[in-house]
């Protein structure tokens, strides 16, 4: 019972999923001229039920939910984008420091990373957006200073295992330099396990964004955030169940699309 | 997976983090354990109190001996210990956490059996999609949606709160634990089903359906004891994560456990909820994963501690 799964089903996902999210990014910009402002508060309308004036609702002080689940995700993707390219910028660097150096370097990096890795990021990330002050610019440190071992793990092994490979030897062999054989040969191959745990992040970075914000410790009011919407839609769930559950459905859409990119990427690195 | 050598460094690390949390607040520590609304000689008071103008050594000296006589401070708002805040929420954590493993694996096991069974067909396919689907589902909405969806129109459960007495509990319980559930399971599923894929491959079942085992007896008894063995570790590496979920879930769902005490202490800006809970609940995950350690031991004695 030999499983074998076609790089092509790999490809489908992957241009299904960034098709999505394309999608969602193009349309966010194209339409925002057309939408109502998402800060404009429009106090006698607040609470309206879904309509042909406003197709998601109004909120409890009168704003657009369409427009403002429209305009979120061009502050969610980015902000979710960002954290995780910069904790895998930082992680590549001390995986590929580790792993070239070997040593005392690669072993102090290694019990760095181990004692990080045994911590419960999640509950440590909520401490440290405390500590640094609420707010988007805390969310991306504490999510980068917590972030980056698993990408430093994954060079750091690739590292090793693509060293003593026939192309590395040729390539030191032609008297290239150890950065230049580390950046242009060895690095380039040993990408592949961190864009696939990269497209992963970004799902979960997008949860923790919209979580944290929920708290009312990520990304500030007015500003439109998914998951700050939903926590000043709760109170209203009973009877207004569209501030809640449109930007809800936002988060899902984006994150699946972006989850589908993860494991296609993941079947292709299989094969 | 963390081993029982580990353990000591971890911990350190753990007070040496709490401990830092204070050096990475912005301005004055001290006026931030004293909260917003201190006056100067309580702040004075404070800053004395620990001697803030120490050395760092010396201060996180100082700290861990506060720590191991239980002293982790007390609120800014009512003066209670954070230690005895921490008793008393405790025991809600604990049931959320509890009720949600066993309602993750009473989703998680059945799937990824039935994935396993029929990978590449069809029902292995919608079942990996829907973990997919899983992977992306913000915790908190997902509670939202089932309050509003199954507790208000059906009046099973409530929408929110802790009541008195057991058996309103355990139907208080149910909602949440579902939704921690929720966000569990696919990783769950996800990792069962590889493993049990393998298991059902080896040689040993092999000789087991040769000898005339087969369906429910061969599963059960064969291959899940063995296809379950990564489940415990994964479900101990996830342990931070399923805290992380409950408090999102018991803020949802206003269940008084540590979560909604940590998030309101950290909306509030009370220094030493957030300090203290973080290294209690950096704790526990410590140790949970040194019980995972040892009962994978139990579990599948090829596994040895080191």
């Amino acid at each position: 019972m030999t499983r074998r799964r076609p790089r092509a089903a790999g490809s489908r996902k992957i241009r299904f999923g960034l098709g999505v999210v394309a999608s969602i990014v193009v349309f966010s910009l194209v339409s925002r001229p057309f939408l109502a402002d998402p800060r404009e508060q429009h106090l006698k309308d607040r609470l309206l039920a879904p309509s042909t004036a406003h197709w998601f609702g109004t909120d409890e002080l009168g704003r657009d939910v369409f427009s403002r689940v429209v305009h979120a995700a061009l502050v969610d993707l980015p902000i979710g984008v960002l954290c995780a390219a910069l904790a895998a910028l930082l992680g590549t660097l001390i995986g590929a420091l580790a792993g070239s150096r070997g040593g005392w370097v690669d072993a102090l990096i290694m019990r760095i990373a181990d004692v990080v890795q045994a911590f419960p990021t999640y509950i440590f990330l909520v401490a440290l957006v405390f500590a640094l002050g609420a707010g988007t610019r805390s969310f991306i440190v504490a999510m980068v200073v917590l972030g980056w071992v698993t990408y430093a793990r994954l060079v750091r092994s690739e590292i090793l295992r693509v060293r003593d490979l026939d192309f590395v030897s040729a390539a030191h062999l032609s008297g290239f330099g150890r950065a230049r054989v580390l950046f242009r040969h060895i690095l380039p191959n040993s990408m592949g396990q961190v864009v696939v745990y990269l497209a992963s992040d970004v799902v979960m970075v997008l949860l923790l964004l919209a979580g944290v914000s929920f708290f009312g410790l990520g990304v500030p009011p007015p500003t439109p955030e998914w998951g700050q919407m939903i926590a000043a839609g709760q109170k209203y769930l009973r009877d207004q169940w569209w501030i809640v559950t449109f930007p809800g459905l936002a988060i899902v859409v984006t994150g699946c699309a972006v989850a589908l990119v993860a494991d296609g990427l993941e079947d292709r690195l299989r094969r | 997976m963390l081993r029982v050598g580990q353990t000591v460094p971890v911990v350190i690390a753990a007070l040496l983090a709490a401990f830092l949390l204070l050096k990475v607040v912005p301005g004055d520590p001290a006026r931030a354990i004293a909260g917003p609304r201190a006056t100067e000689e309580a702040v004075a008071a404070i800053r004395e109190d620990l001697g803030l103008d120490d050395a760092l050594p010396t201060q996180f000296a100082r700290y861990i001996g506060r720590v191991v006589h239980g002293d982790l401070g007390t609120t800014t708002t009512g003066n209670v210990e954070v230690t005895t805040l921490i008793r008393e929420n405790g025991v809600v954590t604990l049931w959320l956490v509890s009720a949600g493993i066993v309602m993750s694996l009473l989703f998680a096991v059945p799937f990824a059996v039935f994935a396993a069974k029929r990978s590449d067909r069809g029902v292995d396919h919608a079942i990996r999609a829907g973990s997919l689907v899983g992977l992306a589902l913000p915790t908190f909405w997902v509670g939202m949606m089932l309050a509003t969806y199954v507790a208000l129109p059906t009046g099973w459960f409530p929408v929110g709160g802790w009541p008195d007495g057991t058996l309103e509990r355990l139907r208080a319980i149910v909602l949440p634990a579902l939704t921690i559930a929720v966000g569990i399971s696919p990783v769950l599923i996800r990792s069962l089903r590889v493993s049990l894929i393998r298991v059902f491959d080896s040689d040993y079942v092999a000789a087991g359906r040769s000898i005339g085992l087969s369906g429910w007896r061969l599963t059960r008894r064969w291959v899940l004891r063995n296809a379950l063995v990564p489940v415990v570790s994964l479900l101990a590496t996830l342990m931070g994560y399923l805290l992380f979920g409950a408090v999102l879930v018991e803020v949802t769902f206003g269940l008084p456990g540590l979560g909604q005490t940590m998030v309101s202490g950290a909306v509030n800006r009370d220094f030493n909820i957030v300090q203290g809970l973080t290294l209690v609940l950096v704790l526990a995950v410590v140790v949970i994963n040194l019980v995972a350690d040892v009962l994978l031991g139990v579990l599948d004695p090829r596994i040895s501690l080191r």
